[in-house]
């Protein structure tokens, strides 16, 4: 854990036209913030730091936590967690499964679970249909899920961006709340300067 | 962005070359039937001790009795049905797609396209034959007492083929077309033609139909190869003297002389031929009607087309109805007793034919559900593999769907002969998956590649393996479209002929095989009775496909539209 997040000379290219350029890093418990418009790669450099990246893309350049290079490793094996401006709820699990489905160590699930909902003020939910939440129910059990995981960083692609002007503040709060309080560094890839302000690092803009 | 992550399980769990190996073995099997057609045709034979090419058989071929009748009859019957089933489809659909309940509508499609061309072959006889149902009706209304003295069925110009052919082709094509509606964006095509003052069915036939047709002409080709060449509906609605092609080569290579299979063999190329011949002539046809169309769209007409589409209408219902009939009677048949013309319902209905044909319809349902079983398991398992590590080479995988299986089957079965491996079950249902896997293939890449490919990189980023990955996300997520899949493949197989007449060689039997050697016979309640069962071997899973994910996501609301 607390892992500084590095990306060192990355170029994307694609049809051999480059795309992006980057070189940053992330202290633990910071949020770098990325802008920039569309087209401009953002969630480009996201599939590529999880190890997502399409094939007609090329990428150079490399990826580590701490001391630890990632580039070449699998995505399943680079503990980085991400979230996206959909929830994506497991549809055919009830939100303990969801949560539980991140769960590295699975002896005490139930227990587990329940502590995971009761973080985010959704104490009893564990068998209810993710489909019957609402918005902001579902982005704070998509946040849960992604962090029991324990990933030692986090990935947001415009994780707030479809929820309204009231819940927005709340579940940017208790998502940006969590990252200082586990101590991991994150990327917030974003089009709304309210984000990046909120997130109190430093902005990178492509394009 | 983000890559298929298929790909991650392909590259994690090295399945994409077991996958291009399952692609190469489907393709050998394929080609080296067409090499164990080919060689004996041209005189090659060594079971027969044959080893010097010759031109003899292909000469001898050429004067079977009959022979260039059949080949018109198979080019005619091939090309006049799937242009009627294409027409009719795309007519159909100019009509349809305007109302709300265009959806409601097809759901009719699906149970007919699961009906076996066999049972919906001897439907369609019982229909329209001479004392048919049909007739009888016309009968009461007109007052005449015995069947007229015409031929209806197995006429000598296969008209009935036709139809018979364009009713289950027909279903085949809407769903597939249906499937290519959606990604022609139909609805905002319906509001520019509209605003610029065409109706709705002289828009969608100027717009929208052609981006349709373009995108099934794959499907439209596999329907060509199955009506120039298909073997079990021609033996039932088709002439007979000379029947179709594909018929004789049939005769000929299920004759106990082994020397007939050379002449067999020599027509299964000449039938190859005539399958070039079709595609030639389809594609000359597609120049002919894309000159005619382009006038016609550029003409500004913005009106016209409705007769014709409301012709189409009448004839696709009326062609439907048919069918469904037909399906219906061979349940009458198949408990009538005494049946007099031109009663329209039998004097009794008993259960004596169940009690005296039952049990030898039951005892081929159990083979025919043991093969139908394995070869849809099977390709199941094999499609999801060429899915995960082979999407790019797919196109191998219809080839079997672009070949007759009158061309290259008996090739398969001289080379089992030549290698001495006998007929057996297993042979039967390695046949079968030829056949089975494009549809399974078919029916699973759209669901498969709809998955949103984030839920599987949030899954990997949970640090979960990607076969747990593709085990508790992808396939849960795929259960209602992988039942649909195993029910399609699994009528498939209940519905092939061919395949286990020529590979089974009497060993295996299935309830298809022994349906169509009883259409000879005549007996409408045995016909009946084996029409039934076979409709309901194919049928019935659909049933489960559709019942079951109801009740397993009855609390997954996420889960509950596919």
């Amino acid at each position: 854990m607390d892992e500084t997040l590095t990306v060192r000379a990355l170029r994307i290219s694609l049809d051999n036209r480059p795309l992006l350029e980057l070189d940053f890093q992330v202290p633990p418990s910071r949020i770098l913030t990325i802008m920039g418009p569309s087209g401009a790669g953002k969630s480009t450099l996201l599939a590529w730091m999880t190890g997502h990246l399409s094939p007609e893309f090329t990428a150079e350049g490399r990826i580590s936590l701490g001391d630890k290079d990632l580039t070449e490793v699998p995505p399943h094996l680079r503990n980085i967690g991400i979230l996206f401006q959909d929830p994506l709820l497991f549809p055919h699990m009830s939100v303990g499964g969801n949560i539980a489905f991140g769960l590295r160590d699975p002896s005490d699930r139930d227990l587990a679970v329940r502590t995971a909902l009761s973080q985010v003020d959704l104490d009893g939910f564990e068998t209810r249909d993710p489909e019957t939440l609402s918005g902001g129910q579902k982005a704070r059990v998509a946040l849960m899920r992604a962090l029991v995981a324990k990933p030692q960083a986090l990935l947001l692609d415009e994780p707030f961006s479809k929820l309204d002007n009231a819940l927005r503040d709340t579940v940017r709060r208790l998502v940006f709340d969590r990252i200082k309080e586990r101590g991991i560094p994150a990327v917030l890839v974003t089009h709304d300067e309210g984000d990046a302000l909120a997130a109190g690092g430093p902005i990178i803009t492509l394009g | 962005m983000l890559t298929d992550p298929s790909q991650n399980l392909g590259r994690s769990l090295h399945i994409r070359w077991l996958a291009i190996a399952v692609m190469v073995v489907a393709a050998s099997v394929l080609l080296s039937g067409l090499l164990g057609v080919v060689l004996p045709a041209f005189g090659i034979f060594p079971v027969l001790g044959r080893t010097e090419p010759s031109l003899l058989f292909l000469k001898s071929a050429l004067s079977v009795p009959g022979v260039w009748r059949a080949m018109l009859l198979s080019l005619g019957t091939g090309l006049l049905s799937t242009a009627l089933a294409c027409v009719a489809t795309l007519l159909l659909l100019a009509a349809l797609t305007r109302h709300a309940r265009f959806n409601r509508l097809l759901e009719f499609a699906a149970p007919l396209l699961a009906v076996p061309h066999a049972a919906a072959a001897f439907g369609i006889a019982f229909v329209i034959a001479p004392s048919g149902w049909a007739v009888r009706l016309f009968a009461n209304l007109a007052g005449f007492d015995r069947p007229p003295d015409v031929v209806i069925l197995n006429d000598p110009f296969g008209l009935s083929l036709v139809l018979g052919l364009a009713a289950k082709e027909i279903p085949f094509l809407l769903l597939m077309a249906v499937a290519a509606l959606s990604q022609t964006r139909p609805a905002q095509s319906a509001r520019i033609f509209s605003s610029l003052g065409y109706d709705h069915v002289t828009g969608w036939l100027k717009v929208i139909a052609p981006q349709v047709y373009h995108r099934i002409r794959l499907p439209i080709f596999a329907v060509l190869c199955f009506s120039v060449s298909v073997v079990d509906v021609a033996l039932i609605l088709g002439p007979s003297t000379p029947p179709t092609l594909s018929v004789l080569i049939t005769r000929f290579m299920s004759a106990p002389d082994l020397s007939e299979r050379l002449v067999g063999s020599a027509l299964a190329v000449i039938q190859f031929g005539v399958l070039l011949i079709a595609f030639l002539a389809w594609l000359s046809l597609e120049r002919l009607s894309s000159l005619f169309l382009k006038k016609w769209i550029n003409s500004g007409r913005r009106h016209g087309a409705q007769r014709l589409v409301n012709a189409a209408v009448i004839f696709v219902f009326g062609l439907m109805s048919v069918l469904a009939v037909g399906i219906v009677s061979l349940v009458v048949w198949s408990f009538a007793g005494f049946w007099s013309f031109p009663d329209l319902w039998p004097d009794q209905l008993t259960a004596k034919n169940w009690t005296r044909f039952g049990p030898e319809a039951l005892a081929v349902l159990g083979p025919t559900l043991a093969v139908a079983t394995v070869s849809s398991a099977v390709s199941y398992g094999l499609a999801l593999l060429l899915l995960n590590g082979a999407q790019k080479f797919l196109g191998f995988i219809y080839l079997a769907l672009l070949l007759p299986q009158v061309v290259f089957l008996p090739g398969i079965a001289n080379l089992m002969l030549a290698m001495d491996i006998g007929a057996s079950f297993w042979a039967v249902v390695s046949v079968h998956i030829l056949f089975v896997l494009p549809y399974m293939v078919l029916a699973l890449y759209g669901p498969f590649n709809g998955i949103d490919p984030r839920y599987r990189s949030i899954a990997l980023g949970l640090g979960v393996h990607p076969f747990r990955v593709f085990l508790t996300v992808t396939l849960p997520m795929l259960l209602g479209p992988s039942l649909a899949a195993l029910a399609i493949g699994f009528a498939v197989s209940v519905a092939q002929y061919l395949p286990t007449l020529l590979i089974g060689a009497g060993r295996v039997v299935t309830i298809t095989t022994e349906a169509v050697a009883l259409a000879s016979g005549g007996d409408r309640r045995v016909i009946g009775l084996y029409g039934l069962v076979q409709t309901l071997a194919a049928v019935l899973p659909f049933g489960v496909a559709i019942i079951l994910p109801a009740v397993i996501w009855r609390n997954r609301k996420g889960m509950q539209n596919g």
